[in-house]
């Protein structure tokens, strides 16, 4: 079993009347790459916000590296890397700078500083942009200098609260590369995000959370094993009668049957030869049929599952 | 600390639009001072007075000094002889400054709807040499009536220029109150200071920026890093005030007396006062940089007004309604340093001065440490 | 009407700014207008003078009581620098000291070196003082030039200098002539208008049409089903209503400043007000083109009125500007607005005439459309610059 490096035990959060965290807790191991994935509003900032000491909550407790974490707590800080939702750079200072500048609050040794900067801009790949001053960068550009900033000074815990919100695709899956290349350095992530994608995409485990409480929790696998679909059929097609509608739906494992828009949409709990089964179906009827194709859950399905909702509905 | 002080001066410096405003404001106005007050005392040379006599009776003494009066080369009026109503009319329309009815004595008459310094000198001159005219006359009835022979030794008197009270210089400063133009500049230079203040504050404050947020998560005391971003604010203030002074004493020329290294003193402690106040402000309430920024400004600019920066007597009225504003008046205090350092030989107004802007400044700066000191927010 | 609402929006969020500026004009009419009296200041009020007498004579003490007589007498010791503070500190306007042979000079018919006095630079106070004490000195020297004895001497001098000279100040109220319309405190407000004019409107009108102009909102809204000139159109009512209600709200302040409705030649103050806003509008709009950050705003509502306010005689009367200057502001619309307003209010010594006021009013309203003309061009060089 590897070392605990995030415990969060019944962290509650209230704004006023609103309750921001209820009871949240969370724990996360060395070398994970653990990703908080909910809707808009759902307290992944804010959970990440009372990580880093920077709110004040109402009850709970927060350990990182095994100890209590508080705002005087430098000697957490010093191996943490922080990059927010939103980008904190300095306008006023070049790319290389902003680096050094933020480096310099970790490292003192300037030796050191120099290479751990010049190492954090190869990694982001912003080379040519040493000398460029964020209001010169585009978007995703700017979203590196962001993560070369909080990570230059190699922290063993990584926090990032979305950082590929309004980034291209390009840029995306470098950053995406460049956390699981942090992570194979030894670094243990936290990642918050609402792509879904994403969070599959990397993540070792994954909480989810809704209003302020946790409502899943386990790698991948695990979360889609933890709900009934297991498949969902889909056929393109013009037409189908009641009687065959009804037939599918007898079939064993199949628990939904729609027909909608010209798409038939079958969802499955597992078993095998699901699809076989419907397409004999329809062709005993002698119905045509355009597309067919076939969907693994998704973490979508998981959430929407759960708080009968989807994901990207919430945004 | 040194790392984070040459960033944070790294940072204001290239703050562009902040500094640049704050050294274009003195320089630019500086300039339309220079201009403008230049030539103020030039431009008084001495017209005559045009005025209206009314003979109500017949006067032969008193049109003979008007004749000598009005003859030469630079003569103290113009006189237009006229009846009441034709001299009424021309006072009405702001043809002439005064008019004379002279019977035995002298009467004045003036235009209640005319103001404005010029004119109000001009009236003054009407009004002086009738009062001059009427003594005359009655010293010499008065010495005709009691000792002929006397007359004219009285003559001789009365005709005598009379320079008997000489005006002692108080000081050898330079008391020309349209200095008080440029000190209130250079003070509004330092109050505009709490513009570094107010970012400075949103840049370390994690529930006012991403970026504080950012620097709250540095493994740094927040106490050292708030003092390094002030030192490094207070840097760039006061390069900001020693260009403005240097323009102003040694391009335009402006005279700030010879004390000029406390001059520069003084100024570098308004800026460090202007910054605090900056701080400080920026520390109450979590509205945005920019808002705290106006509210600044506003201050700033009240603060000038009151200290004369648009009217150059605003700060004696303030002085007779409430004597203390001008004690705490940052903006006052600041350019009466430098009143007191060209007025004054000694030291002495000038350390209270000087004091009362330390003292405002700890304050100020005590009070942002105090609001800034919390390390974890209620919301961000 | 939906982006003329959001205008209204976005100036109610930014008018901190123009409530300051309005409120520093505000005071500055209202202090410096109730300073103002409607007579020139003659006889000044009763100021403290100090007599130091190191003659100690019948003359000096005369001389002493004559100053007591319409002053107030202050002891201070006779010290250089507590004569400072109390002349800093305003215990004192004046000190004067008797120097010791006054009495003797005097009888000797010399004037020279009689007396020596401080008073801060440049006070009026000062010089009326003066002025008194010189009138008093050359009376009693001439006296006594006619007569041996000194008390006699005094008593005629005082019998002399009692007789004031009359002064009336012809207010021409009473002929049912219409002068009284436009009143000396109008007059300061109406010369102060500029300032706030063109201040209020720079950090209102152009922070708010910088903020509506932002480049990702305009092409949000350009972009939209309202067609581009219905905007336009509602940004310019949006405007004007915003303008209009800035000129109003300041000549509510002028009414109330009036002390009743305007009547008669203050109406052709309310115009001469009326076509400089346009002025003032024209230059808070091009600001808006030519700056694109709110924070700048602020810095240029700080320094384009204070330094139009010095060089145009807003601030500093006309009257007593050089003669360069004056060549030079002729350039500048505010400097034809206090022409007109000098004209009406006789402080300068120009003397009002009809077409001449109206001819400056028209160079005025030749400066806005300049400014207008210069709005569009600058619009157009940014719309084909991308």
């Amino acid at each position: 079993m590897s070392e605990t490096v995030v415990k969060i035990e019944n962290l509650v959060k209230r704004y006023k009347d609103l309750i921001a965290l209820d009871h949240f807790s969370l724990e996360i191991k060395q070398g994970e790459i653990f990703g908080l994935l909910g809707p808009n509003g759902s307290g992944k900032t804010t959970t990440i916000n009372c990580l880093l000491s920077l709110l004040a909550f109402d009850k709970g407790t927060i350990e990182i590296f095994g100890k209590k974490m508080t705002p005087d707590s430098y000697d957490i800080k010093r191996d943490i890397g922080i990059i927010m939702q939103n980008v904190a750079v300095y306008d006023e200072l070049t790319v290389g700078e902003n680096i050094d500048y933020f480096c310099g609050l970790y490292i003192n040794d300037s030796k050191k500083r120099k290479e751990y900067v010049e190492e954090a801009i190869r990694f982001v790949g912003l080379e040519e942009f040493r000398k460029f001053y964020p209001k010169k960068l585009s978007g995703g550009l700017l979203r590196r200098l962001n993560i070369a900033c909080g990570i230059a000074h190699k922290p063993k815990l990584i926090i990032l609260d979305e950082p590929t919100v309004a980034v291209d695709p390009q840029s995306r899956n470098k950053i995406l590369e460049g956390i699981q290349q942090l992570n194979k350095n030894g670094a243990t992530i936290i990642y918050t995000s609402h792509y879904m994608e994403e969070v599959e995409q990397i993540c070792t485990r994954i909480a989810i959370m809704d209003k302020g409480k946790k409502i899943a929790e386990g790698t991948n696998e695990e979360l889609k094993k933890m709900i009934k679909n297991s498949e969902t059929v889909n056929i393109d097609m013009f037409m189908i009668p009641e009687n065959a509608l009804s037939e599918i739906r007898d079939l064993p494992h199949v628990y939904s049957a729609e027909f909608e828009n010209n798409v038939l949409q079958v969802k499955c709990d597992g078993g095998t030869h699901n699809l076989i089964r419907i397409l004999s179906i329809l062709q005993n009827h002698e119905l045509k049929f355009g597309r067919v194709y076939s969907e693994l859950p998704t973490l979508n399905d998981v959430f929407l599952e759960i708080t009968g909702k989807a994901l990207r509905d919430s945004d | 600390m040194w790392h984070n002080f040459k960033y944070d001066f790294l940072v204001c410096l290239r703050s562009k639009d902040v500094i640049l405003w704050m050294l274009l404001f003195p320089v630019f106005l500086g300039t339309v001072f220079h201009i403008a007050f230049g030539n103020i005392n030039a431009s008084n040379a001495f017209e005559a007075v045009p005025v209206a006599v009314v003979m109500e009776s017949e006067n032969a003494a008193f049109r003979t000094v008007m004749d000598e009066i009005t003859a030469g080369e630079e003569p103290l009026f113009t006189v237009t002889y006229a009846d009441r109503e034709q001299a009424m009319k021309l006072l009405e329309e702001n043809e002439i400054s005064g008019i004379m009815f002279v019977d035995d004595s002298v009467k004045v008459s003036v235009s209640g709807l005319t103001s404005g310094t010029v004119i109000n000198v001009k009236k003054t001159i009407v009004k002086s040499f009738a009062e001059q005219y009427n003594s005359t006359a009655a010293i010499i009835e008065d010495t005709m009536k009691t000792d002929i022979s006397k007359l004219p030794s009285v003559i001789e008197a009365l005709s005598e220029q009379v320079s008997c009270n000489e005006q002692l210089p108080l000081t050898d400063g330079n008391t020309d109150n349209m200095l008080g133009y440029f000190y209130n500049l250079i003070a509004m230079v330092g109050l505009l200071g709490s513009n570094l203040g107010v970012y400075m504050t949103v840049d370390n404050q994690a529930n006012l920026s991403p970026l504080g947020a950012r620097r709250c998560c540095a493994p740094r005391r927040k106490i050292a890093s708030m003092t390094s971003a002030l030192l490094a604010r207070f840097a760039a203030e006061t390069i900001c005030v020693s260009v403005s002074l240097t323009y102003l004493i040694f391009v335009l020329g402006i005279d700030f007396g010879t004390k000029i290294p406390f001059v520069y003193l003084a100024g570098i402690l308004g800026g460090f006062l202007g910054t605090s106040f900056g701080f400080f402000v920026g520390s109450i309430g979590t509205k945005d940089g920019d808002t705290k920024s106006a509210i600044c400004i506003a201050a700033s600019l009240t603060c000038c007004f009151f200290s004369g920066l648009m009217i150059n007597t605003m700060k004696g009225m303030v002085d007779t309604v409430a004597p203390w504003f001008n004690e705490i008046n940052p903006a006052a205090v600041i350019s009466d340093a430098f009143y007191c350092l060209n007025i004054y030989d000694d030291y002495e107004r000038f350390t209270t001065k000087i004091i009362t802007m330390l003292i405002m400044t700890v304050v100020f700066c005590l009070g942002g440490f105090l609001l800034t000191r919390r390390r974890r927010y209620a919301s961000l | 009407m939906p982006v003329f609402k959001t205008y209204m929006k976005v100036v109610k969020k930014n008018l901190l700014m123009a409530l300051i500026y309005t409120g520093i004009f505000v005071m500055l009419v209202f202090m410096f207008s109730s300073s103002a009296e409607p007579s020139v200041k003659f006889e000044s009020v009763s100021l403290g003078v100090c007599v130091i007498d190191e003659d100690n004579t019948e003359a000096s003490k005369a001389l002493t009581d004559y100053i007591g007589s319409t002053n107030t007498l202050v002891e201070i010791e006779n010290d250089k620098d507590e004569i400072l503070d109390a002349l800093y500190y305003t215990r004192a306007d004046y000190v004067l000291t008797i120097k010791n042979g006054f009495e003797e000079k005097i009888r000797a018919g010399e004037t020279e070196n009689l007396l020596t006095n401080y008073q801060l630079p440049d006070s009026y106070d000062g010089v009326f003082i003066d002025n008194k004490i010189n009138h008093y000195v050359s009376t009693l020297s001439a006296y006594m030039a006619a007569n041996d004895n000194v008390s006699e001497a005094i008593s005629k001098t005082n019998d002399t200098l009692s007789k004031e000279t009359e002064v009336t100040v012809e207010t021409f109220s009473d002929d049912g002539n219409e002068s009284t319309d436009y009143i000396i405190k109008l007059a300061f407000f109406f010369t102060y208008l500029p300032y706030g004019l063109i201040s209020v409107l720079i950090s209102i009108l152009t922070v708010v049409l910088i903020k509506m102009n932002k480049k990702e909102i305009a092409a949000r809204t350009n972009s939209s089903s309202t067609p581009v000139f219905s905007q336009t159109m509602q940004i310019i009512l949006g405007s004007l209503l915003l303008v209009a209600a800035v000129w109003v709200l300041f000549m509510l302040v002028g009414i109330v400043i009036n002390g009743g409705m305007f009547t008669g030649k203050a109406w052709l103050a309310v115009l001469n007000s009326f076509v400089f806003t346009l002025v003032s509008a024209g230059i808070a709009i091009l600001t808006s083109t030519l700056t694109s950050e709110p924070r700048y705003v602020a810095l240029v509502a700080n320094i384009v009125p204070l330094s139009m306010s010095f060089l145009c005689g807003i601030f500093v009367e006309q009257s007593l500007l050089g003669e360069n200057i004056l060549a030079f502001s002729r350039f500048l619309p505010a400097y034809w607005y206090i022409k007109a307003t000098d004209m009406l209010a006789f402080t300068s010594e120009a003397t009002f005439d009809y077409s001449e006021f109206m001819s400056c009013l028209g160079i005025e309203a030749l400066f806005a459309v300049a400014l207008f003309a210069l709005i569009l061009l600058a619009n157009k060089y940014k719309h084909s610059k991308g």
